[in-house]
C-alpha cells in the first residue's frame, strides 16, 4: 500500500463535481436539480497506482468519474488477463451499475494515482424516486447509447471478425 | 368475517356493563336536568311571592345541587362514552388489520397502500366515535326531550302543544332544504375538480399556449368554468344559509307563541308567573338535546357511509386459515408433488400449464428458463402465495390449498429476489420467521430462543458475519457501558497500531494534535476530546456560552458563522426540496429533521452581512459549521486560513478548559478510550477516509483477528446485532438484505426451502458461500427448489427442470439434459447444438 493515498487529498467540491457531471452525456438529459443532488452525494475516492477500483465478478454498485489520473480496463479469461482499453480524466464508467446491480464483467485498475468521484447506486435510485421524469430520460439516453454502440460495431471503422457477428444484436433485446 | 359485520354489531358487542352503567347515569341526569326548572317555578311562586327567605335558600340549594350533579354526571358520561368508543375502535382496528394482512396477494395488486393506511388510521375513527355515542346520546337526549315535554304538559297542556308544534314542522322542512344543500355541495365539488384539472392542464401546456398566443381562447374556456362554478356556489351557499335560518326561525317561533298565549293566560290570571318562567326555561332547554340529536344523526350518517365503504373495500375472503383447525401444524417430510397443475388469471391467461413434477424429500431441483416462463409463479404456488386453478399440488400427502398458513410456514421457507426487511434490529429480523412459527404452536413446549452460537454460525454461513461486526464497530459506547470491554479495546488499539498501522494508513487519518483533521468535524478539531460535561456535547456546543465566548476570543466565531452561512445556503439550494431522508444528508452537516428550520433561516439571512444576522440564527449557523467535516462534506471547501485559525484555537481552548473548567473534556490521548466516538475510531485512533466498502472491509477484517485473539468477537457481534436496519431495511445494501433473508428462513429449519433468485444481488464468492452452506449443512435434510438466475450454479443440483411458457419442457440431471441437446444446452452454450 502506498502511503500517499488517502492522506491529505482534498475532497472534490460540489461546484467542481457539478461542472464535471454536466459534461457526462448520461446526465445531460436529466433536470439540473437532480444533477445537483447527485453532485452533492458524490464521494471522492483516491486509489494508488496499481490498486483495483473494481474487480471482475464482484458487485460493487458504484459508478466512477475520473477526476485525475489514468485507469485500465481488464478482462480475465481462461487464457489470462488482457487489457481492453484505457480510461482517463473526464471519463465516466459504470452507468449501468447505477440502474441495476450486476456483477462486474471487467476489472478496473488504477495505472497512475487516481482520483475519482464515486456515485452509489443506492443514492442514485433515491434521486430518481424524487425526479420520476428523470428516470424515463435516463432510460431513453441509455437505449440510444447502446444503439450507437452497436451501430458503431456494425458500420464503424473497426470491422468485426466473422465469428463475432453471430454475437451482435444487443439492440434487439 | 369482520367485513360482513354492521355497525350495530359493534354496539352490541361493546362493553355491556359500561353501557348499562351509562344508561343508569343517563336516567339520573335527565332527572337532574328537569329539577332546576321545577325549582325556578317554586322560587318565583312560593319563595319570592310570599317573601319566604328560608324557602328561597332551600330551593336555591336544591337548584345548585341539581346543576352540580348534572355537570358531574355529564363529565362521567363523556368519560364512559369515550371509553366505550375507543375500546370499539381499538378492536375494529386490530381485527381489520389482521383481516387485511391475511388477504390474498392478488388483493394488494389492486389496492393502494394509501387506502389501507387511511382506512385504519383516520376513517375508522368516526365509526368508533359513533359506537361510543350510539346508546347514550340518542336515549339521553330523547328522554330529556320527553321529560321537558311532560313537565310542560303538566304545567299547561295547551301551551305545551302549541309551543312544541313547531318541531314537527321543522323536522319536515329542514331535511328537504338540507338535501338540496347537499346536492349543491356535490355539484360544487365536481365543479371545483373541473377547474383544478383545467388549471393543471394550462400550466403543463403553457408552452403551447405561448406558442399559439392562445391566451384569449384559454381565458374564455376558463371563464366558462368559473361562471358555472359561480352559479353553483351561490345556490349552495343560499341553501346552506336557508337551512340555518329555518332552524333559527322555528326556534324563535316557540317563544313568540309562548309570550302571546302564555302572556294572555297570565294576564287573565289563569297561569302563574312562576309557571310561565319555568315554561320559558323548559322551552329554551329543549334546544340543546334537539341539537345534540341532530349532530348525532349527522355522525351516524358519516360513520355509516365511511364504515360501509371501508368494509366493502376490504370484503374479500382470506385465502387460507391462519392456524390449522384443532391440531398442531403438520411436520412434513418435504415431498412436493404437482400433477397437471395449472394457473390461469383474468379468465384465460395461463401462467402455468398442466405442470407435473415429483420432488422427493431432500432432493434439490433447479428451475431454469427464460424470464416469464413461469418459474417464480410455480414457486409461489408451492409456497401458497398464489392459488392455482386446476390440477393438484401436494406437500407430502396434503393438498396445498387445504393447508393452513401455519402448516406452510412451519415447514417451508421462501426467499424472494427482493426480500423485505422490516424496521427493527438485525436480531429482530433474524428471528422474524422463527418467531412466526413459534407463535403458531402455542401448545408445544416453548422452544428456546436460538442461542448466540447458533446465530453466529448462521451469520458466518450466509456471509453476514463481517457486516454485523462492522455494524458493531460503528457503535458509540456511552461512558460506563461495558467498562471491562472498553479496557480491552485499548489493548487492541495499541496492537493494531503496531501491526496494522501501515495497512490502515492509506485509509485513515490519525488524531494528530498538530494537524487539521479533514475527516473529523470542525467541533472535534477544536475540542480534540470527548466532552464529559453535556454543555460541550455536539447538540449543545453551539449554544454553550463558554464555548461562544472562547470562539469570540480566538477570533473564530465570525469566520465560523460565515462558514455556516455558506454551508446552509449551498445545501438548501441543492437539497432544499429533497425529503428529509437520511440518504441525501449522509454527506452533509445538515440534520435532515431540521431541514425545514434551515430553509427558513436561509431565506432570512440571504444577502445579510454576518453582523446583521440575528443571534438565534447565528447560533444555528454555528451549529452547522461545527458539524462540518471538510473531507466528507464536499458541498463547499474549507478555507485554509480557517484551518490555521482552528489549529491555533485548539491550543488556546485546551488551556482555557484546563484553567477554567478542568475535567469538562477528556482530551484525545492514545492511552484513553474516547467515549464520543464509535469503537472503530477508537481502535484506529483516527477516522477512516474512505466510504468504499472494500477498503472498510479490509480494515475491519484485520481488526477481527485481534478481536478474536482477545475473545471479544462475540461481544462485538452482540452489539452489531442491535444495529437498527432503518425503515424497510434501507440502511442495508441489497446483498445484505438477501443474506439476512436467507439466514432468517434457515433459522427456522424448514423442510422445504424455496429460493427465487435469492442470491441475485450477491457476488460470485458470496453466492458460492451460500451454495456451500446448503451443501454442507442442509444436504438431504431439506428439499430445495431454486429458481436459478445463473446457469453456472445449476450443475450442483440433483435435477434441473427447464420451463418455457408455463410448462416444464425438460427435466433431468445436468449431464442428461446437456447430452439431450435441448433448451438447457441452448441456454448454456448460447446456440443450438449442431446436428451431426
Amino acid at each position: 500500500m502506498n502511503s500517499s493515498t488517502g492522506q491529505n487529498l482534498a475532497c472534490i467540491e460540489y461546484r467542481t463535481a457539478l461542472d464535471m457531471l454536466m459534461r457526462v452525456p448520461l446526465f445531460s438529459v436529466i433536470p439540473i436539480e437532480a444533477v445537483k443532488v447527485l453532485a452533492c452525494l458524490g464521494e471522492t475516492e483516491n486509489f494508488a497506482a496499481g490498486e483495483i477500483v473494481f474487480q471482475q465478478g464482484e458487485i460493487d454498485d458504484y459508478a466512477y468519474y475520473i477526476v485525475e489520473g489514468e485507469a485500465e480496463l481488464l478482462l480475465r479469461t481462461e487464457e489470462g488477463e488482457q487489457k481492453i482499453r484505457g480510461f482517463g480524466k473526464g471519463d465516466f464508467i459504470g452507468g449501468f451499475s447505477l440502474l441495476s446491480n450486476m456483477e462486474r464483467l471487467f476489472s478496473l485498475r488504477a495505472q497512475t494515482d487516481l482520483c475519482c468521484l464515486a456515485f452509489s447506486a443506492d443514492g442514485f435510485q433515491k434521486i430518481l424516486k424524487q425526479f420520476p421524469e428523470a428516470a424515463a430520460e435516463i432510460l431513453r439516453e441509455m437505449a440510444s447509447q447502446v444503439f450507437r454502440w452497436e451501430y458503431g460495431l456494425l458500420h464503424g471503422d473497426r470491422k468485426l471478425c466473422a465469428k463475432c457477428t453471430s454475437a451482435v444484436g444487443v439492440t434487439l433485446l | 368475517m369482520i367485513t360482513r359485520r354492521s355497525l350495530l354489531w359493534w354496539i352490541r358487542s361493546s362493553n355491556l356493563k359500561l353501557q348499562l352503567l351509562l344508561l343508569l347515569i343517563i336516567l339520573i341526569t335527565v332527572g337532574a336536568r328537569v329539577l332546576p326548572i321545577a325549582m325556578q317555578k317554586k322560587i318565583v311562586d312560593e319563595a319570592i311571592r310570599f317573601r319566604r327567605m328560608d324557602l328561597l335558600l332551600l330551593y336555591c340549594a336544591a337548584y345548585i345541587f341539581a346543576v352540580l350533579t348534572a355537570t358531574g354526571l355529564k363529565f362521567l358520561m363523556n368519560l364512559l362514552q369515550t371509553r366505550i368508543g375507543q375500546e370499539a375502535l381499538a378492536s375494529m382496528r386490530k381485527e381489520l388489520y389482521l383481516h387485511i394482512i391475511t388477504l390474498p396477494l392478488e388483493f394488494f395488486q389492486k389496492s393502494s397502500p394509501g387506502m389501507v393506511v387511511s382506512s385504519l388510521v383516520t376513517e375508522l375513527a368516526t365509526a368508533g366515535d359513533f359506537v361510543g355515542q350510539a346508546i347514550a346520546v340518542p336515549i339521553g337526549n330523547l328522554l330529556t326531550l320527553v321529560a321537558f315535554a311532560v313537565y310542560m304538559f303538566y304545567l299547561n297542556p295547551l301551551l305545551a302543544i302549541l309551543s312544541i308544534s313547531t318541531y314537527p314542522i321543522a323536522l319536515l322542512l329542514i331535511p328537504i332544504v338540507q338535501k338540496k344543500s347537499n346536492d349543491a355541495n356535490k355539484a360544487r365539488v365536481d365543479g371545483t375538480r373541473t377547474m383544478s384539472n383545467m388549471i393543471d392542464e394550462t400550466v403543463s401546456g403553457i408552452h403551447e399556449i405561448h406558442a399559439n398566443a392562445s391566451y384569449r381562447v384559454e381565458e374564455r374556456k376558463f371563464g366558462d368554468i368559473v361562471d358555472h362554478l359561480f352559479k353553483i356556489r351561490v345556490i349552495w351557499i343560499a341553501y346552506k344559509g336557508a337551512a340555518k335560518v329555518l332552524n333559527n326561525f322555528f326556534q324563535n317561533l316557540g317563544p313568540f307563541i309562548l309570550f302571546l298565549v302564555g302572556g294572555y293566560l297570565a294576564i287573565n290570571g289563569r297561569f302563574d308567573l312562576g309557571a310561565l318562567v319555568a315554561f320559558m326555561s323548559a322551552y329554551e332547554k329543549l334546544y340543546d338535546p334537539w341539537k345534540e340529536l341532530m349532530d348525532f344523526y349527522q355522525l351516524y350518517q358519516d360513520a355509516h357511509v365511511g364504515y360501509t365503504r371501508i368494509m366493502e373495500y376490504f370484503d374479500a375472503e382470506p385465502g387460507y386459515g391462519i392456524e390449522p383447525d384443532g391440531r398442531a401444524p403438520f411436520n412434513l417430510h418435504g415431498a412436493v408433488n404437482a400433477s397437471r397443475l395449472s394457473l390461469a388469471v383474468d379468465g384465460d391467461i395461463e401462467l402455468l400449464k398442466s405442470i407435473s413434477l415429483d420432488v422427493k424429500p431432500g432432493e434439490r431441483i433447479a428451475l431454469v428458463g427464460y424470464s416469464g416462463s413461469g418459474k417464480s409463479t410455480l414457486t409461489r404456488c408451492i409456497s401458497q402465495l398464489y392459488g392455482y386453478t386446476s390440477g393438484s399440488l401436494k406437500l407430502d400427502e396434503h393438498e396445498v390449498s387445504q393447508l393452513s398458513k401455519m402448516d406452510i410456514a412451519a415447514n417451508l421457507g421462501i426467499v424472494s429476489q427482493n426480500p423485505f426487511i422490516f424496521h427493527g434490529t438485525i436480531r429482530e429480523n433474524l428471528l422474524y420467521s422463527w418467531e412466526a412459527v413459534r407463535a403458531g404452536r402455542p401448545d408445544s413446549t416453548p422452544e428456546e430462543v436460538p442461542s448466540y452460537e447458533r446465530i453466529i454460525e448462521m451469520l458466518r454461513g450466509v456471509g453476514l458475519f463481517g457486516d454485523v461486526v462492522r455494524f458493531g464497530l460503528n457503535r458509540v459506547l456511552r461512558p460506563g457501558e461495558q467498562e471491562f470491554f472498553v479496557k480491552k479495546i485499548m489493548r487492541i488499539r495499541i496492537m493494531f497500531q503496531e501491526h496494522f498501522g501501515e495497512v490502515s494508513r492509506g485509509y485513515s487519518e490519525y488524531f494528530d494534535q498538530d494537524k487539521f483533521l479533514k475527516f473529523s468535524t470542525v467541533a472535534a478539531n477544536i475540542l480534540m476530546g470527548s466532552p464529559n460535561d453535556p454543555e460541550f456535547s455536539m447538540d449543545r456546543l453551539a449554544v454553550s456560552p463558554f464555548f461562544n465566548h472562547f470562539l469570540a476570543e480566538a477570533g473564530l466565531r465570525n469566520p465560523l458563522i460565515e462558514l455556516g452561512k455558506d454551508l446552509v445556503v449551498s445545501l438548501i439550494e441543492v437539497l432544499g426540496k429533497m425529503p428529509p431522508n437520511e440518504a441525501f444528508f449522509r454527506d452533509s452537516p445538515l440534520l435532515p429533521e431540521r431541514l425545514e428550520e434551515y430553509g427558513e433561516v436561509c431565506t432570512r439571512i440571504d444577502e445579510m452581512q454576518p453582523k446583521e444576522i440575528g443571534r438565534q440564527d447565528a447560533l444555528k449557523l454555528l451549529d452547522v459549521a461545527l458539524r462540518y467535516i471538510p473531507g466528507k462534506h464536499g458541498i463547499i471547501g474549507m478555507p485554509s486560513m480557517l484551518e490555521e485559525l482552528i489549529l491555533k484555537g485548539r491550543k488556546s481552548f485546551r488551556k482555557k478548559i484546563m484553567a477554567e473548567r478542568p475535567g469538562a473534556i477528556s482530551f484525545y490521548n492514545i492511552l484513553e478510550y474516547i467515549h464520543s466516538l464509535p469503537l472503530l475510531d477508537n481502535i484506529l485512533y483516527g477516522k477512516l477516509t474512505t466510504e468504499r466498502p472494500r477498503a472498510r472491509e479490509r480494515i475491519s477484517d484485520s481488526i477481527v483477528q485481534f478481536l478474536e485473539e482477545e475473545n471479544l468477537l462475540g461481544r462485538i457481534v452482540e452489539i452489531g446485532l442491535r444495529f437498527d436496519v432503518g425503515s424497510k431495511g434501507e440502511r442495508l445494501s441489497g446483498g445484505q438484505k438477501q443474506k439476512l433473508a436467507i439466514a432468517r428462513v434457515l433459522l427456522k429449519s424448514p423442510r422445504i426451502l424455496i429460493l427465487d433468485e435469492a442470491t441475485s444481488a450477491l457476488d460470485n464468492a458470496s453466492q458460492q458461500q451460500i451454495q456451500d452452506l446448503l451443501e454442507s449443512r442442509w444436504k438431504g435434510k431439506c428439499t430445495i427448489i431454486s429458481v436459478a438466475h445463473r446457469l453456472d450454479t445449476v450443475r450442483e443440483f440433483d435435477r434441473i427442470a427447464v420451463m418455457r411458457a408455463g410448462k416444464i419442457v425438460e427435466i433431468g440431471t445436468y449431464d442428461e439434459l446437456i447430452g439431450y441437446g435441448g433448451i438447457l444446452y441452448e441456454l448454456v452454450h448460447g446456440t443450438k447444438p449442431r446436428v451431426h
